[in-house]
This record gives C-alpha cells, structure tokens and sequence, in this order.
C-alpha cells in the first residue's frame, strides 16, 4: 500500500486510495489533520501534532514548527540538548504520520507519495526525499502541490477542461494551469512564490499590533513564549474574520492586558502587501501557457488560507468569476497524493490517467561570453527552460575557454534572470579535459529533469568519449548519504510517546497553555480543572478519565469562546 | 521518422485528433515508466501542434482577408459594452467602470503625439480597480500594444516610460507578447534613437560648424574640395566617430538616411586616414638601395664588393629618414592649398585614383612621387637601360602603393601575406610540444639516433 503525505508548513494529511476514491486517514486523536509541530516532552520522549501544538507555548525550546520553511537549507533547530535539521524534524512528523495510516489501515506500510510545493527548489524536494528516508519511507514519488489538488479535482470531471489551481496554503503559494483531455491530465505551466502563506499574514498581523500599542509598552515580543501566543492569537483573529465583522486582538501577560479591535476593513489594508505579490506568479503562468483568461473554465482554490474571504475576493476581481469551492480545500492535497499514490501501484481503477507534469523554473550552467577581447563570466545559459513537460532530456554544447584549459568547472543554477548572480546556486562540477587550443574541446552538457523533479546533469566529451554522470553536491542544503545514515541512527533512538496516551497528554498539554494565557478567576479555575484531571489519571480507572475528559473538554470549550 | 509519423498521422491532421492520438499513445509511454519513449511522444506532440495550429491560423487569415479592414477598426471601440462581455457573475462587484480617460480618447492622443496627457492616463487606468482583472489588464495591455504598433511617432524615451508604467521588462521576461513583435517594437526605437542622434548631430554642425562633424562629413551633400578640406583637420577622435557612424548605418541602421532625406556617402572606407604608409616606404627602401647596389657593381668602380652591398641599404635608410620628414613638412604645407589641389586632381587624374577627393591628389602624393623617380634617375646614369626604366617604375611603384596605403580598410598586399602566414603558424600544433609525453619521445628518438651514429664505424 502506498500512501499520500500532505506534508504541509502548519497542517499534514495522509490519505490512501481505498479503491474507488482517496480517504484522508484520521490520526490517533481522531483528527484528520496533524499540526506540523514537533517537540520533545518531559522525559525526552517525541511527541508530535496536536500535543507539540499546545507544548508551542508552555515550552517554546522543547518544540519546534514551520520547519517545512527551511527545508533545503543548512539551517538548524535546537530542541532540548541537540540541533535538528528541517529534514529531520519534517522525518519525526513523517514518522507520526506513518505509525497513524498503519494504524488507521491495519497493515504496515513502507511507501508514500509526498507533495511538496510546485516551486520547491531542487535542494528542497532532494531534502524532503531525505525526511522520507529518516522516516523509514521508501518516497515513491513527490507531486507538485497544485498537481495534487488538480488531480484530486481533474477525476471527478468527466469532459475537456482547462482550470488554474490557485494553491495558498500556510507557507507556500503556487499556481498551476492544468488542461484535461482524452485522460490526459496536463500541467500546461506552474509557477509561484516559496515564502508566502499564511504564516506570513499572521506575521503581518502581529507586527500591526505591536505597531499599534507600541513595542515600549508591551512585553519583550521577540521572547519565544509571546511570540507563539501573538503568532497564534493572529491565527485566531484572522479565522474569526473570516465569518464576523469584527474581532479582538488580545495579548495577556500577568498583570496586564493589551487589545486591540479590527475590522475586516483594516484586515485588507494591513494584508495589501501580500496580496498585491500573488499577482505576478499568477501572470506568469497565464504567460507561459499561452492562456487567455477567458479560456480557462474554472479557478480551483486549493490551501487553507484560501478561506480568508479576503483572498477569495481577491481571486474573484482577478479573475472576474467565482472560484470554485467544491472539494475542501484543505485536504484535496493530500487526497490527490493518495490519486498519485494508487497512479504508481497502477490501481486498477485509474488505468486510463495519465498525468504530466511540468518542470516550474529554468535550469541551466554558467557561462562566459565574449566581450571585446576578454571573456566576462557569470552569463547563464538555460538548458532546461521552465514550464518543460517531464521527465525530459536536454544538452547544450560548450567549450573551453583558455588554451591548454585542464579543468571544466561548470556551475549549475536555477532561476530566470540572465546573470547567475540573481539565480539559485545549485551546485559545482569539475571535469579534467585533455589540454587543447581554446575552444577545441567541447562538452555535451545534458540536463536529465526526472518525475520527481530531481535534475541529474551529465557531461560528455566527444573529442575521448568520456562520459561522466554527475550529481549535484557542495549543496549546504543537502545532505551528504554518510550523513543520512547517521542522522537516521540519532532519530531511530528516540522514543515516540505512546499512541494511546497521546490524547490525556494532549488535554493536560492544553490545560498547561490556557493556564499560562488567562489572568485572574480565569487562571484558578483552569488550575482546578488541571487538578481534577490529574487526580482522575492517578485512579487509572478507565470510565472515570473518559468522563473527566470530555466534560472537561467541553468546559475549555466554554472557556475559550468566552475570552 | 518524423513527427508526424511518431503520432501515425497524416500531415494534415487537426487539433483534435493530434490530441487524440497523444493521448492513445501515452499510455503506452507513459512517463514515469518510460522516460525516453515519452520524450519523443512529447516533442512529436507539440511539433505537430505547432504545426497544426499555424495552418488553422492561416486558413483564418485567408478567409478573414476580406473583412482585415473592418476587423481593425473596432479594435478598442466598444469600450462601454466590456463588462457585460467579461463578468457574467453578478456577485462579483459590478459596480466597477472603465476608468477615465476612455480608450478613444487614449488612443487619439498616442496618434496625436500627446505623450504626457497618454502617460497620465495609463497611470490612472492603472490604478483603478478595473484592471485588478486579468481578462480586462490583457485585453489593455494588447490595446495598448496595438496602439504603439500603430501610431506613427513616438519617441524611444515615451516607450521606455509606458514599458515601466505597464511592467514590460525583457530581462525579467515579463513582455505582453510574442518576442518578434516586442523585438519589432524595440528596433523601431533604436531607429529613431539612432535618427534623433544624427539629425542631433546634423543640427549641431549648422549651428556651430566645431561640432558634429562626423555626422556631417558623412551625410551631408557638399562639394569634393570643402569634404577634403574639412577631412584634413579631422581629429583621431573624430575619425573614430565618424567610421563607427558609418558602420552603424551601414550595417545596422541602413534606413536612417533614407529616412531623413539623406544619401551617405558610398565610399566612406576611402576617406578613413591610411593607417601607414610602410608599404610606400618599404617599397622605395627596396627599389633604391637595390638600384644603388646594381648601379654602383655594375658601374665603373667595381673594387667596393661586399662593403657596398652591406652598407648602401643603410645608407638609404638614412636617405629614406630624410625623405620622411622632408615629405611631412611638404604635407603640411601642401593641406593649406588643399583646395587647390582638389580642384586640379579632379581635372587631371583618372577616377579611380581620384575617388571625389578621398584617393589620389595631384599636389600631395603625385608630385611627391616623382622625387624619388629623379633620385632613380641621378643614381643609375651610368647604366643606360637602368637609366630609362627606373624612374618609371619607382614613379609607378610609389604611386600604387600610396593608393592602396590610402583606401582605408584595404589590406596593401605585404599585410595580407603577413597575416596569411602567421595564421598558417598559429595554426600549427604548438600545443603538441607542450606536453610532456612528447617531449619524452622526442628526447628518446633523439638519444636512439644519437647512439646509432655512434655505433655505425663500429659495423
């Protein structure tokens, strides 16, 4: 069984294909969605979801999210003694969610399809590879985000139809332009913007408010504990305006308390900035799959945060129509995952589908041109252009520079502007040639961009036959097979936090944060409700926590809607 | 197999059933499976849909031909009937308009030339809410490209702004249309960059005869005598300009002149100053002393051997020294009466030497020409056939090789063999000696015949 991972920056998913439709799989608390957030607990065990979640505020150092940001790079995380990479962190979450499906389908599973953004970079899609295999999951293939969505949406529409997937989900926006003939589902072009989500208008959010009250006044924001409550606090003000008029930006913080009222009005003027950048990934697209607007026959949206009634406003504007909302946004990522999942096993029911996808950037090498008499360096030469069907093959021709050249470095980019300098640098190869005149030896440079999108370069030297495979290393970003091997170790040795405890410790974990966030009464009587239920665990009577539990549940419920 | 075949069609397939055949065919190679196969399948697919499409777009425009003119009117005409086209949702807000100025209006003024008032407008369109669409940005955005397509004048600093206001950067490559219509668009500019340069230049030369004189020793019709004389106190600077004027014209901007009313000069290569005159001074060098020598062993005192054919080449290097600068102070006298000398070449040489006053001149190289002829004469008296041909051909040498000295651009034969050789040198496999294995083998070989000659007396 192969299963499908929405691996997303605040919210994961997995869904399988039962054999006529993808169901999302509920987790060991029985929600569908997993909180990308990971943590360590007391004694050093992992735990992960709802539980990280809650541990955010009470123990800022102790967990760790948005992790899935800085995947592909070197960046590290300290949890407790040591630091973790995002790969690492993104394995224990792909961990969690791989014990969840074994035991939501009864049977192990070794195997995944995991989405990661149309746009992710080469270094990011090789990281999220890597997460799979510290996860122990053989990663069968990685789809495009809006892919995903499309195909999820694309099975459910029996004749010829071209429609945009518009993908904003909490960190990442993509656009993809899909058209649907004769069984062929067909990226026609993708295109996006790595570092813009959700997350980002909370961000946006919160740094309003510290505007408006005035950082003098308020406590240290850049502290970890008050961040996570501003950073959530936005999150809770930018849902509630989804539906009110109206809501209430509050920060507590023993003795005082800081407010501040917004409208939906006010939501649009502090979010422009944002807004005003999903234009551009969006004409690009439109550009690169020779489109008229008018052509296109539905506007999927797809990501959580195209919920905001601000951006489906804004979608409806730009595109003079209304979107269409017909499978939840949220979890069409992970079930068009599971499509792609059932794709690879050749599911007997999806026979006749065939997905194509497109590679979203240009790669291409660095290269010298002529100037006067002397050579200036640093010009790109794209050998693979964007929005290229793949998987595809393709070679460019160079030479050497100097007389009697020993050594071929070629550096390999990816981006679309004419100097290297403004592109992703994604890695370095050198190759010893027989010493010529200038330009004498020339070099067949072939750029093979697999399914995945993994690019792969070779070069071939006609004038001995040499052929040389190259994979792209000196990549801060990637890590290096010993690496994995022993990173994987580390991992393997900590202990998960047992499944069937996991949903006290999640009632315990949030009972810790709201005592932390209330003041006064508030605060005495979430401390009574932690003192009850920790005596009714102590009974270990089964019936008695179960009962606790949900009256309990239900009184927090109470408590939080009412502050 | 071509594309065609790659599909199992014919040729003339439309759209649709290439769609359909790809489609058949791709599950078979299907790409995750069959990487290769699939690539082939693709190209072949978008080739013939290329190809398709351009003939569906041709039969159009045949069948349109009729109605082209009518087509083209109405371009942005309806102006008030858009939105009941492009929004058929009412909940999207409606109560958006088009903006003012309207688009007739914007449009007359482009064709108008009013750049200012047509730049305020763009901003304003696009700052209303109305082009937040897509569908209604495209539709302005190729109205707008229309009208630049179509309006007669417009200057390069207008496009420039109208590219920055409506986000149209090539090197971001973000362009509004095709790369040959865009490229059209940016060479019209450069044209008319180019024409506001010269008639800058032009103007400049009328106004202050100091400036633009480049410009107007190219294009400008004057006389042979004033183009000389103007040439004479040409500055390096100015021949520099002045060549990299005509070789922009001649090459890249051939319509400029036409344009401005102007005919450049044809043979402007012939008015560049010769680089050097070495092959003149080589040429007299040579003939001289050879003459010297000949003249002086076949004459009476023949006791000089050796000695005089050693020293009388240096000899006429010192001559040659004198004659040098002698022939500057006289080029620097003869250039004041250039007017003179124009009007007299014109008369009397022939054509091809005079070439309107930028070849051959009278007073400044024929004459000086016949110095060394009479040199040549004095020289060989004694020897009477040397006597009579010598100075022909010295006169007749010197004259060719200033000739050919002075058609800019021209290699004089000397030079052409020069470079011909040391292209042949360099093309030869240097690089081989460098490297170490065949020094090695040389120095082998060489130990091996060393050996063998010395064992020879032993055998």
């Amino acid at each position: 069984m192969i299963i499908g991972i929405d691996l997303g920056t605040t919210n994961s998913l997995v869904a399988a294909w039962d054999g006529e439709q993808a169901r999302i799989l509920p987790n060991a608390l029985g929600n569908l969605f997993t909180p990308s957030v990971v943590g360590l607990d007391d004694h050093g065990q992992l735990v992960v979801g709802d539980i990280a979640r809650e541990r955010l505020h009470t123990h800022p150092q102790l967990t760790a999210s948005l992790f899935k940001r800085y995947m592909g790079s070197a960046r590290e995380t300290r949890l407790g003694g040591r630091a973790y990479r995002a790969e690492e962190l993104s394995a224990m979450l792909l961990r969690s969610l791989k014990a969840d499906a074994e035991r939501a389908l009864g049977e192990p599973v070794h195997e995944a399809v995991i989405s990661v953004p149309a746009y992710f970079s080469d270094a990011q899609r090789k990281a999220t590879r890597v997460a799979g295999e510290l996860a122990g999951l053989k990663i069968e293939k990685l789809v495009n985000e809006p892919t995903a969505a499309a195909l999820a949406y694309g099975l459910q529409q029996r004749n010829e139809t071209t429609f945009l997937v518009f993908d904003l989900g909490g960190g990442t926006f993509d656009v993809s332009i899909m058209e649907l003939f004769e069984g062929v589902m067909e990226v026609r072009a993708s295109a996006g913007d790595n570092f813009l989500g959700g997350e980002d208008f909370d961000e946006l959010l919160v740094e309003h408010f510290i505007a408006k009250i005035g950082a003098a006044d308020l406590p240290n924001t850049a502290l970890p504990a008050i961040a996570q409550r501003l950073r959530r606090e936005a999150q809770r003000v930018r849902h509630v305006l989804g539906q009110a008029q109206t809501a209430r930006f509050t920060l507590r913080e023993q003795p005082r308390e800081w407010s501040i009222e917004l409208t939906q009005g006010d939501l649009a003027d502090i979010f422009r900035p944002l807004l005003d950048r999903l234009r551009a990934p969006i004409e690009r697209a439109l550009r690169d799959a020779r489109i008229k607007v008018a052509d296109l026959d539905e506007i999927l949206l797809v990501g959580g945060t195209t919920r905001m009634p601000l951006v489906r406003k804004l979608v409806a504007a730009l595109f003079g129509r209304i979107p269409s909302m017909q499978l939840n946004p949220d979890e069409v990522v992970a079930q068009g995952a599971a499509v792609q999942a059932a794709l690879m096993a050749r599911h007997a029911s999806l026979e006749e589908v065939v997905l194509t996808d497109v590679c979203p950037y240009t790669l291409g090498i660095e290269t010298s041109v002529q100037v006067g008499a002397g050579f200036q360096s640093g010009h790109y030469l794209p050998i693979i252009e964007r929005n290229t069907v793949v998987p595809v093959s393709r070679s460019r021709v160079v030479s050497t520079l100097t007389d009697n050249q020993k050594v071929v470095s070629l550096g390999i980019y990816q981006g679309e502007n004419r100097l290297v300098s403004h592109n992703i640098f994604l890695g370095q190869l050198e190759i010893a040639v027989p010493p010529r005149k200038a330009g004498e030896v020339t070099l067949d440079v072939r750029f093979t961009y697999d399914n995945n999108g993994l690019l792969e370069a070779q070069v071939h030297l006609p004038i001995n036959g040499e052929t040389r495979r190259l994979v792209i290393e000196n990549n801060p970003g990637i890590l290096a097979p010993e690496e994995i091997a022993q990173r994987l170790a580390a991992l393997e040795a900590l202990k998960v936090h047992p499944r069937d405890q996991q949903i006290n410790t999640l009632l315990l974990a949030r009972l810790d944060r709201l005592y932390q966030e209330s003041l006064g009464d508030g605060r005495q009587h979430i401390a009574g409700l932690a003192f009850h239920f920790q005596q009714m665990l102590d009974t270990q009577d089964e019936r008695q926590i179960r009962e606790a539990r949900s009256d309990i549940t239900q009184r927090l419920g109470y408590f939080e809607r009412e502050v | 197999m071509n594309h065609w075949q790659v599909l199992s069609l014919t040729p003339n397939a439309d759209e649709r059933s290439i769609k359909r055949a790809y489609a058949r065919l791709l599950k078979t190679h299907r790409p995750d499976e069959n990487p290769g196969a699939f690539q082939r399948l693709r190209e072949a697919y978008e080739a013939s849909l290329a190809e398709a499409r351009w003939r569906a777009k041709a039969d159009e425009e045949i069948v349109d031909a009729p109605l082209a003119v009518c087509a083209l009117a109405p371009q942005c005409a309806p102006a008030d009937e858009v939105p009941s086209l492009a929004i058929p949702v009412d909940s999207v807000d409606s109560s958006t308009r088009p903006p003012e100025p309207p688009l007739e209006q914007m449009q007359q003024w482009l064709a108008d030339g009013k750049d200012r008032q047509v730049i305020d407008a763009l901003r304003a369109w696009l700052a209303s809410d109305w082009l937040i669409s897509f569908e209604h940005r495209q539709r302005f955005e190729q109205d707008v490209l229309a009208w630049l397509e179509s309006a007669p004048h417009w200057s390069p600093a207008f496009f420039d702004g109208v590219c920055q206001i409506m986000g149209w950067d090539e090197k971001q490559g973000t362009l509004p249309c095709e790369y040959w219509r865009w490229d059209r668009l940016i060479r019209r500019c450069e044209v008319q960059a180019m024409e506001a340069t010269v008639r800058g230049e032009l103007a400049r030369f009328d106004a202050e005869k100091i400036h633009g004189q480049a410009a107007a020793l190219l294009l400008k019709p004057m006389s042979d005598r004033h183009r000389r004389a103007m040439a004479d106190y040409f500055t390096s600077l100015d021949w520099q300009r002045f060549s990299q004027l005509a070789q922009d014209i001649e090459y890249q901007y051939p319509e400029v002149p036409q344009r401005l009313g102007l005919q450049p000069l044809d043979n402007w290569r012939d008015w560049l100053p010769a680089t050097n005159y070495s092959g003149v001074y080589l040429f007299l060098w040579l003939a001289l002393s050879s003459l010297l020598v000949v003249s002086l062993l076949s004459g009476s005192s023949k006791n000089t051997g050796l000695v005089t054919v050693v020293l009388m080449p240096i000899f006429m290097m010192a001559v040659m020294w004198v004659g040098q600068k002698a022939y500057q102070v006289w080029a620097m006298v003869v250039v004041r009466l250039g007017q003179l000398d124009v009007l007299l070449s014109g008369w009397i040489l022939p054509r091809g030497w005079y070439r309107q006053g930028a070849g051959l001149l009278v007073l400044r190289h024929i004459l000086p020409s016949a110095i060394p002829a009479v040199v040549a004469y004095a020289w060989s008296d004694h020897v009477l056939w040397l006597q009579w041909m010598s100075p022909v051909v010295v006169f007749l040498g010197t004259i060719y090789f200033t000739n050919t000295a002075l058609s800019g651009g021209q290699l004089s034969l000397p030079a052409r063999a020069l470079r011909a050789i040391k292209l042949k040198v360099d093309r030869l496999p240097w690089h081989v000696l460098k490297r170490e294995g065949v020094l090695v083998l040389v120095a082998v070989a060489t130990m091996a015949g060393w050996v063998y000659w010395h064992m020879k007396p032993v055998v």
